[in-house]
């Protein structure tokens, strides 16, 4: 009963919002801009449910994230640069990225497993070392991931035009975002996940190597922030100081979203994105405080996010 | 009565006080102007410590707070011109009013979401630096904050700054063994207990984010009075976090611990970056270390191998 | 227990003692106090190495460098320390009797870092002579820390704040911008250009900061003058760092305009080219950048479809087909691999003041005004052409409207399409009439006069 209420509520919110962005902008504006939140949004998602991924199982905040993120992206400028060859690219960019993460697993997190505050002193001070030797390596011109040239340009559609790469990452997402579901839901390794998020004792007094599982994770979601890091550098530009940037859009999605929840990633993803989008074309002046006033907000109101539990 | 342990700190203490005091008689005036600053800057992660080593409650907003603080100062001596006093009235009014207001917003929360709460709130203030044009002149700041006559000289500003930083410690030295601090300690242990025990933590958090802003305020008027100059980037997270970063690196819970860190992170960004193009490679690489070999932090590690130095030799209880 | 008293009585006891010295600052504050001064070397180990001088000789001249070299916009700021440094591989580094010595240091573009960086730079390393720095606000920072400071000669090659040299100029007597330039003049070009051109009306795409509010203002302030059409809610504006500007790619696509003025950095302008592109408005709409947004450092990796053909105006072009400027690109394409971007071409400008000061004077440098007074007298070929001064200690340089094209080696750069002759930073106007206006804001962008004529060009 209470239930349907809130439904009904937030329905009737939405409803309005919808209203007075149309007699903002046109309908086609309307819907361009969406796909240009979501597709940001996604490249969020794929980010940030690394990072909630790792959280929720390990009570880690990896804030090496954005470090990974940025050194998957050049990875993949190099990959292109040498065979052109874009799968290639996204593949080495993430596998690249995983050993790294394996690495930061076993050596540098695994003696100060639990400690929180040693922990944001690695992860940050590891962020600074993969930033800076990026800078020495590749130096810090702005560059882009080069793209397929079947991905470039706008897909025309009438009079409807939008870039074909937007919407191949928008499917991107959906794929890998359905994967994570499946294997969430309906595998053996997810269901070892989920329980491991519950309770890890009794995990591990299944006889099952949690520790093994913890690294699976913490290597996969390092996987995902390099996969980021090729995708999204094919439009979002990738230069220094962008680890830290990108990591604080995606902490924002993950706070949202709530800490640990995989759904609450997806919808963190989205509404940060169509925020960002429609704030930047609504209310410019206000830009600087779209992405944390609203993260304040929620989070006076529903403490652990929207769709997060007790931490 | 400790034995070893108490004249071991009276002797450091002695001897740092000291140099601290002859420093300008035996360094230049550039190096006398480094140490100022790490003063200054360490005072600013002792704000942080007691909220983070105390409490147990991370913030990464806290130059949000000492911003203000200098915003208000640069704000009175650049554009409206007043007097000294009123310089530093309407910064400390500016830096506790904002305290107050994030204190009001983070009583309810704590851990991961404390951190986060903060974050967004340091990056408000951030965003309006930048967008109160005619208050904060932008990105382009305030330049040209004069310091008073008697302070106008680089020396005697270093002792003044000695001097405050001297008593905030030791203020924040008595807080930390107070009663307060004792119940701050409680927080960070386990609030649930504390909140059967009758503690309204809501409130003593409220509290403990008041006396953090108010020396995280201080710092900031000695530091807009130090660089005659304020802009947005003293606000951005980046200067939050260096100080919880030189708060974890000195050792949290130490309060000795962040001024530490703090000399070395200036130390590095100021003096080492001069022939050594790669130093934040450097910074984040003893980050690491330091983790994995001290995860207590410098200090912490230090004084935990002296006293189990001590209880091998039979000189002391463990514990304190 | 009593530990604790111990201690807290000792600090107590030094904190009066503290109190009392400060109390009695050594003689009255008046002049240079006699008090401790630089006394030894610092114990730190960190004494600067003062080049042994050989018998007899003139004291070496001392230069401090400062770029950001660590940060977003390191890249730039290298490339302004390799145009300074590659003049100096190339120049004797002893002129009339001085043997020149320079420290490059990094600001990571910061102002309070600038500010700390720039006194070490002073009171330890002996600068008589600062270089610097990239960011208009850093540079605004650091001019007026060096103000008040009559013995050290402010050179400012690339951060472009409009005022420094213009209602602000009097504030700061010991700056000469060589080799530089201010926000709005090549800009204002750009506008003169555009109503040329037919475009009646133009929307703007700007950064939200000091920068870009100065080179969108020049645009419109121009445009509109000579008669052209800028309406203030199509002026877009983006905060500094924004990370994807597709929502205002989207706005500008629905816009009825002849022509879009942009000016973005950093990551920005990637981000701002490919979604133009991609969006379908590269063939669509004119663009019209303002210098930065197609310098030779933001494009030369971006794929060339994305900006080959696309217009701005600019005092730098490295594709000028004369003969300074393709030596000098040559020099730079072999030192570093790349098409020098304007950065380059500043930091080498101003070293090349820097020596002929030195020349004219025979080596004495101790009186800044001097050197001031010189700089403007030259005319002197740079790698932005003839470069002379304006009585404001602010360049005047041929201005080129610029294309982009791509290379036989399938790299990218800009060449002239048409030249304006001598523009100062006040061009079309004379300085009387330009100086009424306040510096161009978010809120004044010249005279935006939608339907009202203007005044015969």
């Amino acid at each position: 009963m209470k239930r349907s209420w809130w439904i009904a509520g937030w329905s009737a919110v939405l409803a309005v919002t919808v209203w007075w962005i149309l007699q903002q902008m046109s309908l086609r504006s309307f819907w361009t801009q969406v796909l240009n939140g979501l597709s940001f949004g996604a490249v969020l998602f794929f980010l940030a449910s690394g990072f909630t991924l790792i959280f929720g199982l390990m009570r880690i905040s990896n804030l090496a994230h954005g470090g990974f993120y940025l050194v998957g992206a050049y990875i993949g400028i190099t990959v292109m640069g040498l065979t052109g060859n874009f799968p290639l690219a996204v593949l080495l960019g993430g596998v690249a990225i995983a050993l790294l993460g394996l690495f930061t697993e076993r050596v540098l997190l695994r003696p100060i497993r639990g400690m929180e505050k040693p922990e944001v002193l690695l992860t940050i001070g590891l962020t600074f070392v993969l930033g800076d030797l990026s800078l020495a390596i590749w130096g810090g011109d702005p560059t882009p991931v080069p793209i397929p040239e079947a991905l470039k340009g706008p897909l025309q559609i009438g009079n409807f035009a939008y870039p074909r790469y937007r919407l191949f990452v928008l499917i991107c997402a959906v794929v890998v975002g359905a994967i994570l579901f499946f294997v969430d839901r309906r595998t053996r390794i997810g269901a070892l996940v989920r329980a491991g998020v519950d309770d890890q004792e009794m995990v591990a007094g299944l006889g099952i190597n949690i520790k093994a599982v913890f690294t699976g994770v913490f290597v996969f979601g390092a996987f995902l922030a390099g996969f980021a890091g090729v995708i999204g550098g094919g439009f979002l530009t990738v230069l220094p100081g962008q680890d830290f940037e990108i990591l604080l859009f995606a902490l924002v999605v993950v706070i949202i979203g709530g800490l640990g929840s995989l759904p609450g990633a997806v919808l963190g993803a989205s509404l940060v994105g169509l925020i960002d989008a429609f704030a930047k074309a609504l209310v410019p002046e206000l830009a600087f405080f779209t992405l944390f006033a609203p993260m304040a907000l929620i989070l006076v109101v529903r403490p652990h996010g929207l769709m997060g539990r007790e931490a | 009565m400790k034995g070893p342990t108490g004249w071991v700190k009276l002797g450091l203490l002695v001897a740092s006080l000291a140099v601290g005091v002859a420093l300008p008689y035996l360094v230049d005036q550039f190096l006398v102007g480094i140490v100022t600053l790490a003063l200054i800057t360490g005072l600013f992660a002792m704000s942080i410590d007691l909220l983070a080593g105390y409490g147990g409650l991370v913030t990464l907003g806290q130059a949000g707070i000492s911003a203000a603080a200098s915003y208000g100062v640069a704000y009175m001596s650049v554009k409206a011109g007043a007097g000294h006093l009123a310089q530093v009235g309407v910064g400390l009014l500016a830096g506790l009013i904002v305290s107050a207001v994030f204190a009001v917003m983070i009583m309810r929360s704590s851990g991961v979401y404390f951190m986060m709460i903060t974050l967004a709130q340091g990056m408000i203030i951030w965003g309006l630096s930048i967008r109160l044009t005619r208050i904060t002149g932008a990105e382009n700041g305030l330049p040209g904050v004069d310091r008073p006559e008697f302070l106008s000289l680089y020396w005697q500003y270093y002792w003044f700054v000695l001097a405050v930083v001297l008593i905030c410690s030791a203020m924040l030295y008595v807080i930390v063994r107070s009663p307060f601090g004792l119940a701050l300690e409680g927080l960070r242990e386990s609030e649930s207990r504390l909140l059967v025990l009758g503690y309204n933590t809501s409130l003593q958090k409220f509290y403990a984010f008041m006396v953090s802003g108010f020396f995280a305020t201080v710092a900031g008027i000695l530091l807009v009075y130090l660089n005659q100059f304020i802009s947005p980037s003293s606000a951005h997270l980046t200067a939050s976090a260096l100080g919880v970063l030189q708060t974890i690196l000195g050792g949290v819970g130490t309060l000795v611990g962040p001024m530490i860190g703090s000399f070395i992170v200036v130390y590095l960004r100021n003096v080492v970056s001069q022939d050594f193009e790669r130093w934040p490679t450097l910074m984040g690489l003893l980050f690491i270390v330091v983790v994995l070999f001290a995860r207590r932090g410098l200090v912490g590690e230090l004084s935990e191998r002296w006293r189990a130095w001590l209880t091998r030799r039979g000189l002391a209880v463990p514990l304190r | 227990m009593r530990t604790r008293w111990r201690s807290l009585a000792a600090s107590t006891a030094l904190l009066a003692l503290i109190a009392a010295a400060c109390g009695t600052p050594g003689g009255g504050t008046t002049t240079t106090t006699a008090a401790p001064t630089q006394t030894t070397a610092a114990p730190g180990g960190e004494t600067t190495t003062t080049q042994a001088p050989t018998t007899g000789e003139l004291e070496p001249l001392r230069i401090g460098v400062l770029q950001p070299l660590t940060g977003a916009i390191a890249a730039s700021g290298n490339d302004a320390k390799d145009g300074w440094e590659l003049y100096w591989q190339n120049h004797p580094t002893e002129i009339a009797g001085r043997k020149i010595e320079w420290r490059v240091e990094d600001t990571g573009g910061d102002p309070d870092t600038a500010l700390q960086k720039v006194d070490e730079l002073v009171q330890n390393f002996g600068a008589e002579i600062i270089v610097g720095e990239l960011l208009a606000n850093v540079t605004l920072a650091l001019a007026d820390r060096l103000a008040d400071n009559p013995d050290v000669l402010f050179v400012v090659p690339i951060g472009s704040a409009d005022d420094m040299t213009q209602r602000r100029r009097d504030e700061f007597p010991n700056m000469i911008r060589a080799g530089g330039w201010t926000s709005s003049q090549t800009s204002h070009v750009l506008g003169d250009w555009a109503y040329e051109q037919g475009y009646r009306k133009v929307a703007t795409m700007c950064t939200d900061y000091a920068f870009g509010h100065e080179m969108c203002g020049g645009f419109v302030h121009v445009f509109t003058y000579r008669g052209g059409e800028v309406d203030p809610s199509q002026q877009l504006w983006n905060p500094l760092g924004t990370q994807d500007m597709s929502t205002y790619v989207t706005q500008l696509a629905d816009m009825d305009v002849d022509a879009v003025f942009a000016l973005q950095v950093g990551g920005s302008v990637g981000d701002f080219l490919t979604n133009w592109h991609d969006f379908g408005l590269k063939d669509r709409i004119p663009l019209l950048g303002g210098e930065v947004l197609l310098d030779n450092s933001n494009i030369r990796n971006l794929p060339p479809e994305v900006v080959e053909g696309l217009i701005s105006s600019g005092h730098w072009t490295e594709g000028r087909d004369e003969p300074t400027v393709t030596e000098f690109v040559e020099l730079v394409d072999a030192a570093t691999g790349k098409i020098p971007s304007y950065y380059v071409a500043a930091t080498w400008t101003a070293a090349q003041y820097i020596q002929a000061a030195l020349e004219a004077l025979d080596g004495d440098t101790s009186d800044k005004q001097k050197m001031i007074e010189a700089m403007q007298g030259f005319e002197l070929e740079t790698p932005f052409g003839i470069s002379r001064m304006d009585s404001y200690g602010n360049p005047i340089y041929d201005i080129a409207i610029r294309r982009v094209e791509v290379r036989d080696d399938g790299r990218v750069w800009n060449v002239p399409v048409e030249i304006y002759e001598n523009v100062d930073q006040f061009w079309p106007f004379t300085p009387e009439e330009y100086l009424q206006q306040p510096v161009y804001s978010r809120e004044f962008q010249g005279n935006l006069s939608v339907g009202e004529p203007a005044a015969g060009g």
